[in-house]
């Protein structure tokens, strides 16, 4: 078995410029769904590559600058000011559970392993120089020496095993735990060589700690502020290797990060500093954009982003990512523990109809959990789409011919708001009687008081895809434990058998043959992978990353005069 | 007087603990628990176990009240659930931007509300009257969150004349503070303003025809003393009732004004935990709140004996 | 400040009784043109809200997400919505949806704040101390906030909107009818009943109420368009009516993202409140002004 090459995702567009992009949205801002480490992938193809005890894996090595107008000179002492919607829950990446966390740990943080914007994994912009599978269960990492803390505290294999600790030990709230169980033990030979002795073999464990899992705090401050969520205040006192330190914050107002000048890149960062400002309504962000008191603008809605094309001085950014507009059903009770209901559900939804009317065609309809960013996607899969017959050949097997009565619960996203009216017409013509009720708290009341029939979020998406099913479907995930998601014990041994498959091509296989069984039975309703939409004043200079979610940190952005 | 105020102040604790009772029968009816907020949603069952017991969750909803209580005399509100920080910092960092946020608007529409009003009621049918009539029209019937995005639109977006969003404190940076608040206070007074120019002008118009009144004019006395001495502090007494309760509703109003401006204060807070769950959060507003308005309530009754000595405190 | 208006009320419904009501109410109208405009803007309002599908266009929620935001044609009078709905019908829905909560609202304070302002006022004592401290405790939670926390914990719909909503204005129906009441308890008539040894309820209920009905439906009035804007409010925090259904908040809130895009999208729905929150209180000065035309305001 050879090394599988990431191939690039020719479809992948990206367009940097001011005119040219159709309007799109979704994600970018995962919700609430969007918790758990959201690891980047790709890096299963270099798992893959693991030979026993061979030469290390290729790696491919990717410029990681970004490119700003030719021609005009850096503005050192500028900053990238940007909004969030809500505060970022915690600072510490282990206790953080929100989707849009990331933003601002991959500025004061670097990962053991990172990726770039192909989601390729890039010793170069890991705090690992180099790593390898010495056996099926041993990897062996070579750290990057002379790094050191914030504080001072150096980076050292002493380091890794520490967050690993962390990770395990303070991490029940991300889910960075389950994440990495196959780990046994963290080994410290050297001051500059960790290794990690598995339980069992896990291909997607490089790329799950390009996220949360695998973010580097300094021991000396885990142990000064106190690690605990709950008891600790580390998770407002982070201190990673980042290029940026952290340089305060205020609840609901804003979070701030200046520039690291010991930072181990040479001449990183470009730029003086990050502010994030909490501003909940999206039309006030548009018009702090519009006034220049935001100069990126990232997760836009298709109708603003369509907008903005009579912005001045204004850079437009569109790319396909790894997110899934989904509605999660209750699978435990009526109407949807019977597959046939759900299937006729999904097959009465004109996803296209929905693209092309309300996002601007910036999405494509969606099959199963694995996105177009994805490195294992098949664009030739097809999912429970668009078919009348079906519809009512479904619902005479579910012996429900007139149709049936339920409740769709979502956020408050205006945006989100349309989508689900536009299914809500949709499915009518079906006589399926769908509720909508838009509330804030909704991931919590569908778990908790299991509140509605299904709940529709635009997910963020895992760059390691066998992460959803986990997440999503499992007996394991979260569903399942509160009660609102059957539980199948052919599904488990799927899974895990997936889990501990390291070859990339049947990796992806077996990947297709789990979105199959979640189709069959009617499990979950796929509706749009949407591009991520961003748009950024003509200074700023950044790449937009296959994850969907904006990277300021190290050298990723820069901006000029 | 003073043993009118230690009455008062005894009341105030009897109106104060219905306004905990209040607060805790409308937290522990939302349905759902605080258990993901603080777990998240990857958390397994016997850890969502874990946290309801250590959050008292299990108990009887007296004792959960008296051992909030309990910790509410000690300013202890317990923490958030999302962030995990102590409730009492929270309110403490948000108080700052609400306070001048309504301090402001309570003193624009005043001022405002009693010129325009005054002047309304002098010269009847006059400009100033048609202006009065329309504010204390339009003010009450235009939504504060519309009217701030309008404002948004004209003065930020297209004249680029303030900024459009935010909030830097005073001490840090005062003309960033003073453009930053003109339109959350304008969007937040002019409800409160049209409220207060009706009630002035109505007041003026009834008491201006009052037989002191005439005898004082009769007597010759200039307009202004008249004015100064018979009409404005009569008319006072039921401005000074509205005023109590302009505080509650600039409180209300705070939390759509704050979530439309993007500004971190107490209001937005408020708005969001009751949304998000977040108990100690919205017991511990409520319980604030209510202590301002009453207090508030009581300087107002105060006051009515400072401009009307037929009041007795009694 | 009411109250002391109000002895004079009694003798002004004696005096008008005693003429020809259509006519002095047509010569009121005449000299009155605010008030006028306000109640035919309320009759028409009436009119719609009942019989939405006579005049509405089309069909209430029938989209059609190629024309979505469209402005104004001959099709679409009023332009469609981000759905392409046509704004016109929806408006015309959102009419019904808006004037229950805000009529629903005011009639469950107005049911369950006169009658204890009553009790307070009549009987004084330890029942006027006990509600009037739970109305106190009322008064000192945000309106908002409290109808925030009763629609989050009740769900979204018009019944829950009339809880939330009217269980905040209670303690301006308590107040009011209270002073009211005490204003009235020394007159003659009241001092007359107690003496014949007529039972407190049918006091209250036939002799004083009837005589404090101005300033109550003053308030009504006045809660009625509070109601409508709190129903806004709360849209624009994400609670409330149910999509599809539409409300003037439901609309104001959806649209208002395009407030630049299409502007007649956010502007129909805010001038339908802001028309009907204005009548209504033209209305209540006008009522006012019937009753006791001294009381000019």
């Amino acid at each position: 078995m050879g090394f599988v090459a990431r191939r690039q995702v020719s479809r992948r567009r990206f367009i940097v410029g001011g005119s040219a992009f159709s309007a799109a949205f979704l994600a970018a801002c995962g919700g609430s769904s969007s918790n758990n480490g959201n690891n980047a992938n790709t890096g299963n193809s270099k798992a893959g590559a693991a030979t026993v005890g061979g030469t290390p894996p290729p790696v491919t090595q990717v410029a990681v600058t970004s490119t700003p107008i030719v021609g005009r000179a850096l503005n050192r002492s500028a900053r990238i000011t940007l909004t969030n919607g809500v505060d970022i829950d915690s600072f510490d990446a282990v206790s953080g559970t929100g989707g849009d966390g990331q933003q601002f740990l991959w500025t004061v943080f670097d990962n053991l392993v990172s990726y770039d914007a192909g989601l390729r994994l890039t010793p170069a912009r890991s705090l690992a120089e180099s790593w390898e599978y010495t056996d099926p269960a041993t990897l062996t990492f070579k750290l990057r020496k002379g790094v050191t803390f914030h504080d001072g505290t150096p980076f050292n294999a002493q380091a890794v095993k520490v967050n690993w600790q962390h990770v395990i030990n303070d991490g029940s709230r991300s889910g960075a735990t389950a994440d990495l169980q196959a780990i046994d033990d963290v080994q410290t030979p050297d001051e500059s060589t960790a290794v990690f002795k598995l339980k069992h073999p896990d291909g997607g464990l490089l790329t799950k700690l390009c996220d949360r899992p695998g973010f580097q705090s300094s021991p000396t401050a885990l142990t000064k502020y106190g690690a605990d969520f709950k008891t600790g205040d580390y998770k407002r006192n982070p201190v990673g290797t980042g290029a940026f330190t952290f340089d305060g914050w205020q609840s609901s107002n804003y979070i701030r990060v200046k520039r690291n000048p010991n930072y181990w890149q040479k001449d990183a960062p470009a730029i003086e500093g990050v502010e994030w400002k909490i501003i909940p309504d999206p039309n006030t962000s548009l018009a702090a954009f519009q006034t220049g008191d935001l100069n990126l603008l990232w997760g836009v809605a298709p109708d603003r982003f369509v907008r903005a094309k009579s912005f001045a001085k204004t850079r437009f950014g569109q790319k396909p990512g790894v997110s899934i507009g989904a509605l999660t059903l209750n699978t435990a009770r009526p109407p949807f523990n019977n597959a046939h209901a759900s299937r006729a559900f999904s097959y009465a939804i004109d996803r296209k109809q929905i693209i092309d009317g309300l996002l601007a065609g910036t999405a494509r309809p969606a099959a199963t959990w694995v996105g177009p960013g994805n490195a294992e996607f098949d664009p030739n899969y097809q999912g429970l789409w668009f078919d009348p017959a079906k519809v009512k050949a479904e619902l005479q097997q579910a012996g429900l011919p007139d149709g049936f009565k339920f409740l769709i619960i979502l956020g408050t996203s205006p945006t989100d708001l349309q989508l689900m009216q536009a299914v809500q017409a949709q499915v009518a013509q079906f006589g399926l009687k769908m509720d909508v009720q838009p509330d804030a708290a909704y991931t919590a009341k569908f778990q908790d008081d299991h509140l509605g029939d299904g709940f529709y979020s635009a997910y963020s998406g895992r760059a390691e895809p066998s992460q959803s099913f986990n997440f999503k479907d499992a007996a394991k995930g979260v569903y399942a434990s509160s009660g609102t998601k059957a539980i199948d014990p052919q599904f488990e041994s799927m899974l895990a058998d997936l889990e501990s498959t390291v070859d990339f091509q049947q990796r992806k296989t077996k990947l297709y043959k789990l979105a199959d069984f979640v189709s069959d039975h009617g499990w979950d309703i796929f509706l749009w992978h949407a591009d991520t939409l961003a748009i950024w004043n003509e200074t700023v200079s950044l790449d937009m990353f296959g994850d969907g979610k904006p990277h300021l940190g190290q050298r990723d952005v820069s901006v000029t005069a | 007087m003073l043993a009118f105020v230690i009455r008062r102040l005894l009341v105030s604790v009897v109106v104060l603990f219905f306004v905990t009772i209040i607060g805790f029968s409308i937290t522990h009816l939302l349905p759902g628990d605080p258990v993901t907020s603080i777990l998240g949603e990857t958390s397994s069952s016997e850890a969502r176990v874990r946290v309801r017991q250590e959050l008292n969750l299990n108990d009887p909803v007296v004792t959960q009240y008296v051992k909030w209580v309990g910790g509410a005399l000690h300013l202890d509100f317990g923490k958030t659930f999302r962030q995990g920080s102590p409730v009492s910092t929270e309110l403490r960092t948000r108080l700052a931007p609400t306070l001048e946020l309504g301090m402001t608007s309570l003193v624009f529409s005043f001022v405002f509300g009693l010129g325009l009003g005054v002047m309304a009621a002098v010269k009847r049918n006059g400009p100033m009257d048609h202006l009065a009539r329309f504010i204390g029209v339009i003010g009450i019937a235009t939504p504060h969150f519309w009217l701030g995005l309008l404002l948004i639109v004209l003065l930020a977006v297209k004249l680029h004349w303030l900024p459009a969003f935010g909030y830097v404190p005073f001490n840090e940076n005062p003309s960033e503070n003073v453009k930053r608040m003109i339109m959350p206070v304008l969007a937040i007074s002019l409800g409160q303003l049209a409220v207060l120019v009706r009630m002035v002008r109505g007041t003026m118009i009834e008491v201006l025809e009052e037989d002191y009144v005439r005898t004082a004019n009769a007597k010759g006395l200039s307009r202004l003393l008249v004015l100064r001495r018979h009409v404005l502090r009569n008319g006072m007494i039921p401005v000074l009732t509205v005023a109590g309760l302009q505080v509650a509703r600039i409180a209300g109003g705070a939390a759509v004004v704050e979530t439309v401006f993007a500004i971190p204060g107490i209001g937005r807070l408020t708005a969001e935990a009751v949304q998000g769950h977040e108990y100690n959060v919205v017991q511990a507003v409520m319980l604030m709140s209510g202590v301002v308005i009453v207090l508030a309530n009581l300087l107002v009754d105060i006051a009515y004996g400072w401009l009307d000595p037929r009041v007795s405190y009694s | 400040m009411t109250a002391s208006s109000l002895s004079t009320s009694e003798i002004t419904i004696y005096r008008q009784a005693s003429r020809s009501l259509p006519r002095l109410g047509l010569r009121y109208l005449r000299r009155h043109p605010a008030e006028t405009v306000a109640l035919c803007w309320l009759i028409l309002l009436i009119l719609v809200a009942l019989l939405p599908a006579v005049f509405a266009p089309y069909a209430p929620n029938l989209q059609s997400l190629k024309i979505r935001l469209a402005g104004p044609s001959s099709l679409h009078l009023l332009g469609t919505d981000e759905l392409g709905r046509d704004t016109l019908t929806r408006v015309i829905y959102g009419s019904r949806v808006s004037a229950t909560v805000g009529l629903l609202s005011a009639g469950f304070a107005a049911v369950f704040g006169i009658p204890l302002g009553l009790i307070a006022g009549y009987f004084g004592g330890y029942a006027d101390a006990a509600i009037m401290r739970v109305v106190d405790a009322l008064l000192a939670i945000p309106g908002l906030v409290l109808a925030l926390g009763v629609v989050t914990a009740v769900g979204g719909g018009v019944w829950p909107l009339m809880l939330a909503i009217g269980i905040g204005y209670i303690p301006a129906f308590v107040r009011l009818t209270r002073g009211s009441v005490i204003g009235e308890m020394g007159k003659l008539y009241v001092q007359g009943a107690n003496a014949t040894g007529l039972s407190p309820v049918r006091i209250m209920w036939r002799h004083i109420l009837p005589n404090i009905m101005s300033p109550l439906t003053v308030q009504v009035t006045v809660a009625v368009g509070l109601g409508i804007i709190i129903e806004a409010s709360l849209s624009f925090l994400g609670v409330g009516i149910r999509p599809p259904q539409a409300s003037w908040g439901v609309m104001l809130k959806a649209s208002y993202g395009y407030l630049e895009q299409q502007p007649i999208l956010s502007v129909i729905p805010g001038m339908a409140i802001i028309l009907t929150v204005m009548s209504l209180n033209f209305l209540g000065d006008g009522i006012r002004d019937w009753f006791d035309p001294r009381a000019r305001g």
